[in-house]
C-alpha cells in the first residue's frame, strides 16, 4: 500500500472511528452509572467528561510508515482511536478497569503502552493502564457499520497523572534537538522527581480517603446503634444521622474513637430507668427525640467532668440531661 | 447514689426564722399544699439531683432518735399519711427547724416538704425531702414591646447558688414492708443523706451540725473512718499508676496528703480531682472511684489515717529512705529528676544541722 492509498483508506474509516470511540465512551459510562446509580454520580466521578479522539492522519502515516513500519497498519496500529477517562484517586481507576475488562469486547493491556513504560520509565513512572480492545462482531453505531476486529485505545488516569502526562508530553517540555547526555539525564531526573511526587500525592489522597472512610463508617455504626437502642427504649424510630447527632459526635470523636456498638448496648441495658424520661421528655423537647442522648448519655457515664467544657451547644440541654441521669452538675458548668 | 427519675406527689412550703426572731412574731406556716406546674417540678427535681445524685457534696447520717415524735418519725410517716396529716406533720418540722436555727450565719428562708417517687440505683424507691432554701436576690427581667425593665426581687429560691440551700434526703429502702399506716419505721429501711455547703467549709464543724445534728437527730454515718481510708488508698493507686514522670508523681502524693490535711469537713472525688489531677486523668479516677462504690462525698475521718498522714517518705532503690511531716516535705523537698546513671537528684531547703 502506498502512502497515498494509505491516507485514502484512513480518512475514509475515519467516521468508523469515531462511532466506535463514542460506542465505547457511552458503553463505559452507561456501566458506571449503572454501578454508583446516576448521571450526577457519574459526572462527580469522572473528573473530565470521557472523551474518544480519533489519531491524526500525519500521525498516523508517520507512525505506520516510518516510526514503527507495519506490514498491515490499519490492522495492527491499535490507537487508531482513544477515549481516555480521567478520575480522581487511584482506587477509581481500578474501578474504570474492571468495567473495561468485563466489557461487550475483547480487551487487552496495550503492550506497546507496557514496552514504552519500560523503555522510559521517567515519563511514565506512575500506576497507570492502557487498554486496547477489539470488537468482537459487526454492528451498526449511529448509523455507521463498526467491523469486527476494530482496536480502540482506553487510557485512564487520575487527574493528577493527566496533569503531569499533560505536561510531560506537551510540546513545551519537548526539545526540538537531541539534547547533551548531560542536559538529558538533568532532564530525566526532573521528569523522574516530577512523577514520583505524582504517586506520592496520589498515596497521600488514597490514604486520606482511607482513613476518612474509616472514620465515618465508625461514627455511622454507632450513630445507628444509638438509634436502634434508642427505638428498643421508646419504641419509635429515629433518623441516626441528623446534624445534632453529627456535630456530637464529631466533637468527642477523641472519646468515641475506640467505643464498640456493643458497649452502648450494654450501657443502656443497665440503665431500665431511662424508659420514662425519654418517653416523657421527647413529647415536649426536640432534643430528646434525637437517638443522640443514647450516645451522649453513654459519654457522660465515662467522661462526666469533661464532657461540658466542649459541648458546642447551648448548655441547658446538656444539664438537664445530666440531671435525668442522676448526675450532679455541681462544679462541672 | 444514682438518682434519676424524681416525681413529686405532694410538696409544701413554710416560712422558716431564726430561733431568735421567733418572740417577735411566729413563721407564716401554709395551710395548703402547693402546686407546681412541669418547669417548677423539673427544677426542684433538678436541685434534688444536684445535690444528693452522684458526683455532689451530700454525705450519709445516721439517725440517733427515732422515737415516736422524733424528726425522724415525723418526716418518715409523711410517707403514708393524709393531706391533712402530710400539712401538720410539715409544719411541726418547720418549726422545730426555726427553733434549730440558733447559732452561725443561719438567715430565714424557706422550709420545703417533697415527697415524691424517684429511682435509687434503679430501685423505684419513695422519698421524703426537706429542703431548706434561703431566700436570693435578683433582677427580673421583662421585656415589653422594645423596652427592657429590671426589677428587683428579693424573695426567689432555688436558684442555682447552692450556698442557699440544705436538704434532707430520706429515701425508703425499696424493699422495705410498710405494715401499719401509722407505725413507726425503722431507720433501717431508709438511707438518708444530707446536703449542706457549709459541711465543704473548712471550720465550720459546728455551724453546719445545726442541720442535720440538732434539726434531724442524726450523726454523721459511722463509716466514715473506713470509707476515708478507702479514698485515700484509692486515690493513692490511682496516682501511682498514672502515667507521669517519677517526680511529678511524688507531687501529686503529696498533694493528696494535703487534701486529707485540710480542713473541710468531707472529701469529694470530683473537688479532688479537679484541684489535684491533671485534666486528662480527672474522668478515669472517677470511673475508678465509681468502681470502688465512691460516687459521692465522705465525712472526713482520719483515725485509721493517722500514722499515713503523720510523715510521709520517699523510699529509693538504694535503701535510702527520706522522711518529714508531710507540710515539711512539700515546701522543703525538691525531687528534680532521676537521671539514667541510677542517681536521683533531690534538693532539700535548709542546711545540714546534725548527724546524730
Amino acid at each position: 500500500m502506498t502512502e497515498s492509498e494509505l491516507r485514502g483508506a484512513f480518512e475514509e474509516r475515519r467516521p468508523v472511528l469515531a462511532a466506535l470511540g463514542e460506542w465505547v465512551a457511552e458503553r463505559v459510562t452507561a456501566s458506571l452509572r449503572e454501578a454508583l446509580g446516576s448521571d450526577e454520580a457519574v459526572s462527580k466521578f469522572l473528573q473530565l467528561p470521557a472523551k474518544s479522539r480519533v489519531k491524526d492522519t500525519d500521525s498516523f502515516l508517520e507512525k505506520a510508515l516510518i516510526r514503527k513500519p507495519k506490514k498491515n497498519p490499519l490492522e495492527e496500529i491499535t490507537d487508531q482511536v482513544g477515549v481516555r477517562f480521567v478520575v480522581l484517586l487511584l482506587e477509581d481507576i481500578e474501578r474504570i478497569c474492571s468495567i473495561v475488562e468485563s466489557g461487550p469486547w475483547d480487551a487487552q493491556k496495550d503492550r506497546d503502552f507496557q514496552i514504552e513504560r519500560l523503555k522510559n520509565p521517567d515519563y511514565f513512572a506512575y500506576q497507570s493502564d492502557h487498554f486496547v480492545i477489539r470488537t468482537r462482531s459487526e454492528f451498526e453505531h449511529d448509523g455507521v457499520t463498526i467491523s469486527a476486529g476494530m482496536p480502540c485505545e482506553i487510557q485512564i488516569r487520575t487527574i493528577l497523572q493527566h496533569a503531569y502526562a499533560e505536561m510531560a508530553h506537551s510540546s513545551a517540555y519537548k526539545p526540538p534537538i537531541k539534547l547533551s547526555e548531560e542536559d538529558q539525564r538533568r532532564v530525566s531526573r526532573s521528569l523522574a522527581k516530577g512523577s514520583a511526587l505524582i504517586e506520592i500525592t496520589d498515596d497521600v489522597f488514597r490514604e486520606i480517603k482511607t482513613k476518612l472512610r474509616d472514620y465515618n463508617e465508625s461514627i455511622e455504626a454507632l450513630l445507628k446503634t444509638a438509634s436502634e437502642v434508642y427505638q428498643g427504649i421508646t419504641g419509635e424510630p429515629t433518623n441516626p444521622m441528623t446534624a445534632l447527632g453529627k456535630l456530637v459526635a464529631g466533637t468527642y470523636w477523641e472519646f468515641l474513637n475506640n467505643v464498640e456498638p456493643d458497649q452502648l448496648r450494654d450501657w443502656a441495658i443497665n440503665r431500665p430507668e431511662l424508659k420514662s424520661p425519654l418517653c416523657e421528655k421527647r413529647k415536649e423537647f426536640v432534643f430528646y427525640r434525637d437517638s443522640i442522648v443514647i450516645l451522649l448519655g453513654f459519654l457522660i457515664t465515662e467522661h462526666e467532668s469533661e464532657i461540658p467544657g466542649r459541648w458546642p451547644v447551648d448548655s441547658q440541654y446538656l444539664e438537664d440531661f445530666y440531671t435525668t441521669l442522676g448526675i450532679s452538675t455541681s462544679g462541672l458548668f | 447514689m444514682k438518682i434519676t427519675n424524681i416525681t413529686i406527689v405532694r410538696a409544701i412550703v413554710h416560712e422558716v426564722v431564726r430561733a431568735s426572731q421567733l418572740e417577735d412574731r411566729p413563721p407564716i406556716l401554709n395551710d395548703a399544699l402547693v402546686t407546681l406546674n412541669t418547669k417548677g417540678k423539673d427544677l426542684v427535681s433538678r436541685r434534688l439531683v444536684e445535690t444528693v445524685a452522684s458526683g455532689s457534696h451530700c454525705v450519709d447520717v445516721t439517725v440517733e432518735d427515732s422515737t415516736s415524735g422524733s424528726p425522724f418519725d415525723r418526716a418518715t410517716a409523711m410517707l403514708d399519711c393524709s393531706d391533712e396529716l402530710f400539712i401538720s406533720n410539715s409544719k411541726h418540722l418547720a418549726s422545730s427547724l426555726s427553733n434549730a436555727q440558733t447559732a452561725g450565719p443561719i438567715k430565714s428562708g424557706s422550709a420545703v416538704f417533697v415527697q415524691g417517687r424517684c429511682f435509687a440505683d434503679g430501685a423505684d424507691s419513695r422519698f421524703i425531702a426537706i429542703i431548706k432554701a434561703d431566700s436570693d436576690q435578683a433582677l427580673y427581667k421583662n421585656v415589653t414591646g422594645e423596652e427592657i425593665t429590671l426589677t428587683y426581687v428579693n424573695e426567689m429560691i432555688l436558684g442555682e447558688s447552692q450556698r442557699l440551700i440544705k436538704i434532707a434526703f430520706l429515701i425508703e429502702d425499696s424493699d422495705s414492708t410498710v405494715t401499719l399506716s401509722d407505725a413507726l419505721r425503722s431507720p433501717d429501711d431508709f438511707s438518708i443523706k444530707v446536703f449542706d455547703h457549709l459541711m465543704q467549709i473548712s471550720g465550720n464543724g459546728e455551724a453546719a451540725a445545726y442541720f442535720y445534728r440538732t434539726f434531724l437527730q442524726c450523726r454523721l454515718a459511722d463509716t466514715s473512718s473506713r470509707q476515708t481510708k478507702n479514698f485515700y488508698n484509692v486515690a493513692r493507686s490511682f496516682i501511682d499508676q498514672m502515667p507521669v514522670p517519677q517526680a511529678d508523681r511524688v507531687d501529686y502524693q503529696g498533694d493528696l496528703i494535703s487534701y486529707l490535711r485540710s480542713n473541710e469537713e468531707i472529701l469529694e472525688p470530683r473537688t479532688f480531682a479537679r484541684r489535684v489531677l491533671p485534666e486528662d486523668q480527672r474522668d478515669a479516677f472517677l470511673g475508678v472511684c465509681r468502681g470502688s462504690d465512691i460516687t459521692e462525698a465522705i465525712t472526713k475521718d482520719l483515725t485509721l489515717l493517722k500514722g499515713k498522714l503523720r510523715r510521709r517518705s520517699v523510699k529509693f532503690s538504694s535503701n535510702v529512705t527520706l522522711y518529714a511531716p508531710p507540710d515539711v516535705f512539700k515546701e522543703s523537698v525538691r525531687i528534680t529528676g532521676e537521671s539514667d546513671d541510677g542517681w536521683t537528684e533531690v534538693r532539700i531547703r535548709g542546711s545540714i544541722e546534725s548527724m546524730p
